[in-house]
């Protein structure tokens, strides 16, 4: 048996039956997670619309996941998305999403490294794995169920209260784009649309037991680096994401060292909504994992849940009462992307904030019957205050209309949030009310509550994780290679939420990436709002480029080993006599205790670039349909509202959001694209990988085949 | 802690006698009355150990398979020492994240498998055990243990440093009468290896104690 691995790949083909296992050393040149995933969509269905049989949908796990290593209990979830948003793509794109929990570890226990499912049932089934015996069973007894009463049914039915459950709620089995894949009480795949993706497989969940053990090489040298990890680490980070002073673990409460009380440093619930902090319950983690990150609250009423980041949505929005925690229970039973609800929500208060001929979009909905007068009540009274009381009624309105897919402003609003303005706008346009149609397209340029684009329109129809005119080019460049809202907090975990001021924190990162990267790609990163980001030409191309690369293949790494994106890399430590520097080697340590492979690295960060490749080849055979295509014309761009002036008008007075920082520069983004294509050996024309690329990276094969199905590459 | 104990602990709660009384049984033997009156002694005193918190447990049931011929065995407290150290959890601490369990065992069986550790966690965030939302079981080492009673083979013994009662997987021969003994659900089975096993307090330095990060475990050491 390999040291990290069960060695074995569990498929179920739901339209036969039939449930074979693989060997994991197939796929074990591309590391793990969503290495693996884009693997088998490549090799098997990279043209698969979301929801046809065909669609493969890999649940991952990696190395780490299962052992001791600290938070590596997530599993990666990957396959062709509905909630990915590229109108000028041929076919729907890949993307990944993940969540953490105890899933992974148990079907790590279970003898699984992966499940691969393709095909569609002919009637609701969920699968149910344990151990050695991996079956098909009707799901008629839960179908139609919130996501907490289905899995405490599984776990009734089976006698059972240690299966791990991976779920959808009503909106995944109605094909909500905006569908998670929900696990226990609040851990997410939230991002990506996966929840719809089991939904047309007619699959309401993957329960999974299992009592066996994951192998460790070097089981003395993991347990004692893990204590020196443990004397550094910082704790929970994103525990505050709108925090802007320096947060619990930073000298201030506790000793830094003390690794026990590590998980107990904060409650979330007192820094995101200290309104419900009477009924929060304490800190809880995932598998495996010190930093205690969500909050587990029981509100009467409303039962227990568990509330981390986006989680908080309606807190943000402005919300100030209890309907904070029921926008949490609702989001996780019925199956919503909460992070989605930022532009939403904004989206559902444009309608009604914006008015043409003097009425209202929404009142236009309304006298068309496209909305009825109860909907169109409840989505009032959830406008903030003093139009509506932002409470509970019009955010259960809103969450039942999206995941029930009420009416036809319900189910346009399914579609996600930039569908739906597709949508609404062309059902205008039938109507002949073109000006409208045209205000509804208006939104497109929507910033996000959070100051800057976050929770706004940041590109690929998602919600957007940071503001690239905040951040700076290689933030830019980030958005522009994914197929969806990067989601990766590489650089929050630097500067960001770590309570370091920014004197501190730039030191740290010239250990890390050294002076000249240091210098000229993070120095902006403190400045008044009005205060454009400063070019250096040549050096800020480069600097940038190489943060852009930095993020790629620590993001490729920990999501194929698989880490959490919130703890590594960890840059900064709490402790002073360290000048708040971490250790960014964990990664590599880790893997190389867990599996015994001699790991530096370099030698990781080609695994990672065979993953990114890989992910980038799907792209172009999606892109083109197998036509040739130009990435980086066509691909690799951001929405036009990131390089013009900013509309304020379109920021909603409420809650106060800070004002964008002024729009990017298109000869600037072109140059540090020009230089990323570069340090990645893709050609600049195309942004295409090179074959040489492919083959110094062991990935000759693949090249082979892709030229095979599609076109020619660069050489 | 599993489904079964629970369900035996309602059964207590309600006054019911337990389900599973075996017929051979004999329900006002004078050696049964002795035996329950020191394990309600040993309630007592855990009563003091455990904190506040953990659910309050009259373990009146008799075992499972309740045999008279193992129970005993005529030791008596004087033969039997009690421990000198203990594991106690703090279930309003514990963040669920099963560090103990990997710990546990990875150091007892060599790799990271929840399901042979010695220290468990229950969940149940959903309904009613409010701050208990995730719970670490521990080993009692109770003074007369049952599982050290109930063994015929001579597999357990008392550890010499701490007086933990440990199980010699060496002796071990897989009957099962310790986890069928055990009120608190403690004994863990080996099927592969087919041998049982309990936590032994690492010899004096439980890991699960060293590794927690939400200060949810502690050992109280009396020595």
């Amino acid at each position: 048996m390999m040291n990290g691995w069960t060695g074995t790949i569990v498929r179920v083909d739901l339209s036969s039956g039939a449930i074979t296992t693989e060997k994991t050393e197939k796929y074990i040149k591309y590391t793990g997670g969503i290495g693996f995933g884009y693997k088998v969509v490549f090799d098997e269905a990279p043209l698969a619309e979301p929801f046809s049989p065909e669609n493969r949908l890999i649940f991952a796990t990696g190395p780490m996941t299962g052992t001791l290593a600290p938070s590596t209990g997530r599993s990666e979830v990957i396959g062709v998305s509905p909630h990915v948003y590229a109108p000028g793509s041929k076919h729907p794109l890949v993307t990944r999403s993940g969540f953490g929990g105890y899933w992974g570890a148990e079907l790590k226990f279970a003898g699984y490294d992966a499940l691969i499912i393709q095909g569609k049932a002919p009637k609701p089934v969920y699968i149910n794995i344990h151990n050695d015996t991996v079956t098909i069973e009707d799901a008629a007894f839960i179908w139609g169920q919130d996501t907490f009463a289905a899995q405490d049914a599984i776990k009734a039915k089976q006698g059972d209260e240690k299966v791990q459950i991976a779920i959808i709620g009503p909106s995944g089995e109605k094909l909500v784009r905006i569908s998670p894949i929900i696990h226990r009480i609040g851990n997410a795949a939230g991002q990506g649309g996966f929840g719809a993706v089991m939904g047309s497989k007619n699959l309401k969940a993957v329960a999974v037991r299992g009592t066996r053990g994951v192998p460790v090489a070097d089981k003395d040298g993991l347990v004692k680096y893990v204590k020196s990890v443990r004397e550094f680490q910082p704790g929970p980070l994103g525990s505050t994401p709108l925090s802007s002073g320096p947060l619990s673990w930073t000298e201030k409460h506790i000793d830094p060292k003390d690794i026990n009380k590590q998980a107990l440093r904060f409650d979330q619930t007192k820094s995101c909504a200290p309104w419900l902090n009477e009924y929060h319950v304490k800190a809880q983690s995932c598998y495996s994992c010190p930093q205690g990150c969500y909050a587990y609250m029981n509100v009467p009423g409303m039962g227990g849940g568990a509330v981390s980041c986006t989680q908080w949505f309606y807190s943000w929005l402005g919300n100030k009462d209890k309907a904070t925690f029921l926008a949490n229970q609702l989001a996780n039973k019925l199956g919503v992307d909460t992070f989605e609800m930022f532009p939403m929500i904004q989206f559902v208060w444009y309608l009604q904030d914006e008015t043409v001929d003097g009425k209202s979009i929404l009142q236009h909905l309304r006298d068309k019957k496209l909305v009825t007068p109860e909907i169109q009540a409840g989505l009032e009274k959830g406008h903030y205050p003093p139009k509506g009381d932002l409470g509970a009624v019009g955010l259960e309105t809103l969450m039942n209309m999206i995941a029930y897919r009420q009416g036809f402003l319900g189910d346009a609003l399914a579609e996600g949030f930039r569908r739906a303005m597709d949508i609404i706008a062309a059902r205008f346009e039938s109507l002949g009310m073109g000006s409208v149609a045209k205000r509804v397209m208006h939104f497109e340029n929507m910033e996000g509550v959070m100051g800057g684009v976050v929770g706004g329109n940041g590109g690929w129809g998602m919600s957007a994780h940071y503001d690239p005119r905040s951040f700076g080019y290689y933030w830019a460049v980030n958005f522009a290679m994914e197929n969806r809202d990067p989601n990766r907090h590489a650089m929050t975990n630097l500067l960001e939420w770590t309570g370091l001021k920014f004197e501190q924190a730039l030191p740290v990162a010239k250990t890390i990436w050294g002076e000249e990267i240091a210098e000229n790609g993070l120095s902006d990163l403190y400045r008044e709002r009005d205060v454009p980001l400063t070019w250096n030409g040549e050096k800020s191309a480069k600097a940038n480029a190489a943060l852009a690369r930095f993020i790629h293949l620590r993001g490729c790494i920990k999501d194929s080993i698989t880490v959490c994106d919130w703890v590594f890399p960890i840059m900064t430590s709490g402790r002073e006599d360290r000048k708040y520097t971490g250790d960014v080697s964990v990664e590599f340590k880790l893997f190389e205790l867990v599996t015994g492979e001699k790991m530096t690295q370099d030698k990781l960060n080609e695994r990672a670039a065979r993953i990114w490749n890989m992910h980038r080849l799907v792209t172009a055979l999606e892109w083109g349909g197998g036509k040739p295509v130009n990435l980086r014309k066509e691909h690799d761009q951001l929405p036009d509202h990131f390089f013009a002036a900013v509309e304020t008008r379109l920021l909603p007075p409420f809650p106060p959001a800070e004002h964008p920082h002024p729009p990017l520069d298109r000869e600037h983004f072109e140059a540090t694209k020009t230089e990323y294509y570069a340090y990645m050996g893709w050609d600049a024309d195309t942004g295409l990988p090179k074959r040489s690329t492919l083959a110094a990276l062991g990935m000759g094969d693949v090249a082979e085949a892709f030229e095979a199905k599609a076109f020619k590459l660069p050489a | 802690m599993s489904k079964n104990v629970l369900e035996r602990w309602q059964d207590v709660f309600k006054g019911k006698k337990p389900e599973k009384s075996p017929p051979d049984a004999p329900q006002e033997d004078a050696a049964q009355e002795k035996g329950l009156m020191s394990r309600r002694r040993m309630l007592q005193i855990l009563g003091v150990q455990v904190v506040a918190g953990t659910v309050a447990v009259s373990a009146l049931a008799a075992p499972k398979n309740f045999n008279p011929k193992h129970y005993n065995r005529e030791i008596t407290p004087d033969q039997l020492p009690n421990t000198q150290a203990w594991l106690v959890a703090n279930p309003a601490q514990c963040v669920g994240c099963r560090t103990c369990e990997i710990v546990c065992s990875l150091g007892h069986d060599g790799q990271c498998q929840p399901s042979l550790s010695r220290i468990t966690t229950t969940y149940d965030p959903t309904r009613t055990l409010s701050r208990l939302a995730v719970l670490p079981n521990v080993c009692r080492q109770c003074n007369m243990a049952d599982c050290y009673l109930a063994c015929g083979y001579d597999a357990l013994s008392l550890d010499k440093a701490t007086g933990a009662r440990v199980i010699d997987p060496k002796k071990c021969t897989g009957c099962g009468e310790c986890l069928a003994a055990c009120p608190w659900d403690m004994i863990v089975k080996n099927e592969e290896a087919n041998v049982f096993s309990k936590c032994d307090l690492c010899g004096g330095d439980p890991q699960c104690v060293k590794y927690c990060p939400a200060d949810a475990l502690s050992f109280v050491d009396l020595r």
